[in-house]
């Protein structure tokens, strides 16, 4: 029923997770198998240990789990396999065992009721087996075959070819309900609540678009704790334009080699650049960041107001917590004291570690929900202004955000060719009156050229080692050419924004939102 | 007064859709449609919402503004004219610059009219009450005027009603109400403001009366409104109520927010002034059922000291509406967008009204309104003691000639105490308010507010912008 090569990969997996437990030092055996629906080849006590993290603090705590196979059609029984997974540790699977299909009866109807499915599968399972199962995943047979599908692709496919066929077959997963699990773990909500939001936008697309606009880059995110440390060592290749490829290998950061200081961040940061043979490494805490994740799992989908503050808040916490949750190599420019000092003799405070996490984001949604709105329907379309002649130029990328007291609620792909065609000649006003006209009043207009995304995700991520008070004043020199970036109608602070000059400007926004104090 | 409806004006709408479009469109349907309203060849004046230079609901909903154009445009009207005074002296055309609305409005076919325009716009005076009011000539001379008004929460009035949305027909200076004292009587006691404001409303009201008003409460901002803050909540209701008469249709409303009309003075006045119905019996009721719909809202607080913000003290004495007003926007504005000035500012006090209580301590005071200037003039916290230096020479030649100084007593001296911000006024105007606080804390310590300034700045009128003293004083105008 399973791919072979998917079938033979998890074989191996159960294996030496079953090992694990009578062997005294199970690091050394430098067994590789691959990250399930992937091709990233891991070493087998890196996954065994990441299971073990990640598994229960994600999607279940308890043991012992259960898949039933199902069919997509109403037939006597639809059950095509029950796989059930012993676990002696929460999330480590260590063996297979394949039980009647006829162990519990099942119909089409009876899915809508997966707690009744549940009980019904415990029980028997419990009486016949003396196993108490704790969870349960229901797979269609299209979903199954989907991940057959995806897994015949992997050997021969690059690591984006590959990332894309998976984040198509999560999508559809999720979307057409082809993979249930009982009890429900926050993520899968949290995951299919967010693709919900989604209205003809593919997370392939999204992901395609992304790594167009990102430059060729080799880092190692380092994410240590004293639990479990590992890197994952990120490469974008381009060979060609057409033919860029993102590489990812995961490695296990021993102990032995590398210590760590009291906040769980590595002591020598230099060694790991070294000896992973990257230009930058990100060491970020991954105790702070599991936890991020966890809390922001747990909330509904669309974010109410006060939680998106809260989140916003959080995140700016642990950017600002250089030193403390993060940290990188080489260093940033503005991390150093005779740098900011000599910035701040022209009146600036750029200093990443008094960012004011808990004032930003109360000023952003306040200025937002004033000037845009509670209720608002912003028309975003990216352009690609080439320098070359029209026969290159892409068509505009157009996305409808839709908002409901304050809330992102939809995200709308509307890229109609009749529609932009005009974009070039045609005033803005009539564009959004057009588009006001099908998807009811469109509030704001923004259009951003990918060459500003670009020096954006170049300035503050990529080469964030260099950032520096004349790169964020290039980005928000940016911001005032109309050929990049454009708001119909203009909002109020963007007018400030072009009226004020962009040093002038930046210092009051730097005000803003740098701390004067540390409290 | 000028009546310009055919329909019955007993019949009120109230429907409920799950798109702003269907649900005003099958008001006005269950009302005889919109040919009972509109004719052919009729001018069309649709008063709007138009408060300030911000995103929905501060100003009209504008899908549903979009169904009611189109329908007066299917009814055969020859012209259609949008428009509304902004509150604070904000001019049409700032609001105009960022909604976009002129173009939008021109594409569907209407006009937006901007009333502070004096080449496109003219007035005629026209006297109610023996007092004169500046009235839009055009929406005199329009055939039908329709309100469309977006229904929010209220300090005042607890709910924008659609008298209110009349009373920016008239422009905003015969809008200011002013402060007339009456021998022998307390203004504050009476609340005279209130009751002059609620004369001047039911006045404007009755110069024209609508043919047609629809209270949209599709989305309703409750908490805190009717501009946007940081406890506003928007809310989605369904609701459109819908009638000819704007008294009934206020009632209804009043009473699908489960208030009761004994509590809205303003439909009282009303009531007395036999401006439209005020008895729910003789409404016929069209659409949804009145009982079933009814829904509970968070309403803005009506008092002062429930706002808490950050580091700041209030002390409140009697006070008017029109300075309670003032100060709920003036304290919600600091609440929303002061987040780090106020973290900065450590301590601030606020008195508001007459004879407001001593404040607790003698740094970065705000005192709010003509009566709470006028009332703590000899209060002590005008002053502060402070030591008196001695003459250095003397103090060394008193150690050399080795007195102990110890035991004499401190020289202390009373001084005018300069952390004061007076915001004068009745009520202040919340610009300048804004100017004087900015000034009085400066760039460093009121980083945000500086920012926000500087937006506001963009659109208020400069008359508005009155000369204020340096640090520590007031902005006397």
């Amino acid at each position: 029923m399973f791919n072979e090569d998917l079938r033979k990969n998890q074989h191996d997996i159960l294996n030496f997770n079953s090992k694990v437990s009578i062997i005294e030092n199970p690091g050394k055996l430098d067994e590789k198998v691959n990250i399930p629906l992937t091709s990233i080849q891991i070493d087998a006590f890196l996954l065994y240990n990441l299971y073990l993290v990640l598994y229960p603090r994600f999607i279940s705590e308890q043991q012992n789990n259960l898949d039933i196979v199902v069919s997509d059609f109403d037939i006597d029984n639809i059950v095509f396999g029950v796989y059930l997974y012993k676990t002696n540790k929460p999330g480590v699977h260590e063996t297979v065992e394949i039980l009647p299909n006829d162990l519990v009866v099942i119909k089409q109807e009876h899915l809508g009721d997966i707690n009744k499915l549940f009980n019904k599968f415990q029980s028997s399972i419990l009486k016949n087996h003396g196993v108490k199962v704790n969870s349960i995943r229901i797979i269609k047979k299209r979903g199954l075959d989907l991940i057959n599908s995806h897994s015949g692709k992997i050997s021969n496919s690059t690591y984006s070819d590959i990332f894309r066929s998976f984040l198509d077959l999560m999508q559809i997963s999720l979307n057409t309900n082809l993979i249930a699990m009982y009890p429900e773990p926050f993520i899968l909500r949290f995951l299919r609540n967010n693709i919900n939001l989604l209205e003809g936008i593919r997370l392939s697309s999204i992901f395609a678009f992304i790594e167009d606009l990102i430059p060729s880059f080799n880092v190692l995110v380092a994410l240590a704790s004293n639990q479990l440390s590992f890197g994952i060592n990120l490469k974008k290749i381009e060979s060609s334009k057409i033919n860029s490829d993102i590489e990812v290998k995961l490695y296990p950061i021993e102990r032995e080699d590398y210590n760590l200081n009291s906040y769980g961040l590595l002591t020598d940061i230099k060694i790991a650049q070294q000896a992973f043979m990257v230009d930058n490494v990100f060491n970020i805490n991954l105790n702070g960041l599991l936890k991020f994740l966890s809390e922001l799992f747990e909330n509904e989908i669309p974010f109410g107001k006060e939680i998106l503050r809260l989140f916003f808040q959080k995140f700016l916490y642990g950017i600002r917590g250089y030193d403390l949750h993060w940290r990188m190599y080489p260093k940033p420019k503005s991390v150093n004291t005779l740098n900011r000092f000599l910035i701040r003799l022209l009146g600036i405070d750029l200093n990443l570690q008094k960012l004011s996490h808990w004032a930003i984001p109360d000023y952003v949604f306040g200025l937002f929900d004033t000037f845009v709105g509670l209720n608002a329907k912003i028309l975003l379309i990216i352009t690609s202004n080439t320098k070359n002649n029209d026969l290159n130029k892409q068509t505009p990328v157009a996305i409808l955000l839709e908002i409901e007291n304050g809330s992102l609620t939809k995200v709308k792909n509307v890229s109609d060719k009749e529609l932009l065609s005009g974009i070039d000649h045609e005033p803005l006003d009539s564009i959004r009156f057009a588009y006001s006209e099908r998807f009811g009043f469109i509030t704001n207009i923004l259009i951003l050229d990918k060459s500003l995304i670009k020096t954006i995700l170049n300035t503050f991520i990529f080469k964030f080692q260099k950032i520096s008070l004349f790169s964020i004043l290039k980005v928000v020199k940016m911001l005032k050419k109309p050929q990049i970036f454009q708001i119909y109608p203009e909002i109020p602070p963007y007018s400030l924004l072009k009226r004020k000059k962009s040093f002038v400007f930046l210092k009051d926004l730097l005000r803003i939102a740098i701390d004067k104090h540390n409290f | 007064m000028k009546q310009n409806s055919k329909v019955n004006s007993t019949d009120v709408a109230i429907t409920k859709n799950d798109s702003p479009t269907k649900a005003i469109n099958n008001g006005i349907e269950l009302l005889g449609g919109i040919s009972r309203f509109i004719g052919k060849e009729d001018d069309v004046f649709i008063k709007i919402n138009l408060r300030a230079p911000s995103g929905f609901p501060v100003n009209v909903n504008m899908d549903s503004l979009r169904s009611l154009i189109v329908l007066c445009k299917d009814a055969g009207a020859k012209k259609i004219y949008v428009g509304g005074f902004p509150d604070y002296g904000v001019k049409t055309s700032a609001i105009n610059d960022t909604l976009g609305l002129k173009s939008y409005l021109k594409n569907l076919g209407a006009e937006l009219i901007s009333w502070d325009d004096p080449a496109t716009s003219h007035f005629s005076s026209i006297e109610v009450n023996e007092k004169n009011m500046e009235y839009s000539t055009r929406v005199l001379e329009s055939d039908k005027l329709i309100i469309l008004n977006q229904v929010s929460v209220d300090p005042l009035f607890k709910y924008t009603l659609s008298l209110l949305n009349c009373y920016s027909l008239v422009s905003s200076k015969s809008q200011k109400t002013d402060k007339l004292m009456r021998s022998g009587k307390d203004y504050l006691f009476l609340d005279q403001f209130r009751q002059d404001l609620i004369t001047n409303i039911l006045d404007v009201f009755s110069i024209k009366k609508p043919c047609l008003v629809i209270n949209d409460m599709f989305y309703f901002l409750e908490g805190a409104g009717p501009f946007i803050y940081m406890d506003s909540n928007l809310i989605r209701t369904g609701l459109v109520v819908s009638g000819s008469d704007a008294v009934a249709v206020d009632l209804i409303t009043l009473n699908l927010l489960k208030i009761d009309l004994l509590d809205s003075d303003i439909l009282l006045e009303a009531k007395n002034r036999k401006l439209g119905i005020t008895n729910v019996s003789e409404i016929n009721l069209k659409g949804e059922n009145l009982d079933a719909n009814k829904i509970t809202i968070n309403f803005s607080v009506n008092k002062l000291n429930e706002i808490t913000i950050n580091n700041t003290y209030l002390q409140t004495g009697r006070i008017c509406s029109g300075c309670f007003k003032e100060a709920y926007h003036l304290l919600n504005f600091m609440k929303t967008h002061m987040t780090k000035d106020l973290k900065y500012i450590r301590n601030q006090s606020m008195l508001i009204g007459e004879n407001p209580i001593e404040p607790e301590t003698v740094e970065n005071i705000i005192v709010f309104g003509d009566c709470a200037v006028k009332t703590t003039k000899n209060r002590d916290f005008r002053y502060i003691q402070v030591q008196k230096k001695d003459n250095i020479i003397k103090t060394v030649g008193e150690k050399v000639k080795k007195e102990n100084s110890s035991q004499k007593k401190p020289i202390v001296k009373k001084k005018v105490n300069k952390s004061i911000i007076e915001l004068p006024g009745c009520p202040p105007d919340m610009h300048l308010s804004l100017n004087t606080i900015l000034k009085y804390y400066g760039k460093s310590q009121a980083p945000n507010l500086s920012f926000y300034n500087a937006l506001l700045n963009q659109f208020i009128t400069k008359e508005s912008e009155k000369p204020i003293k340096k640090k520590g004083v007031t902005g006397d105008v």
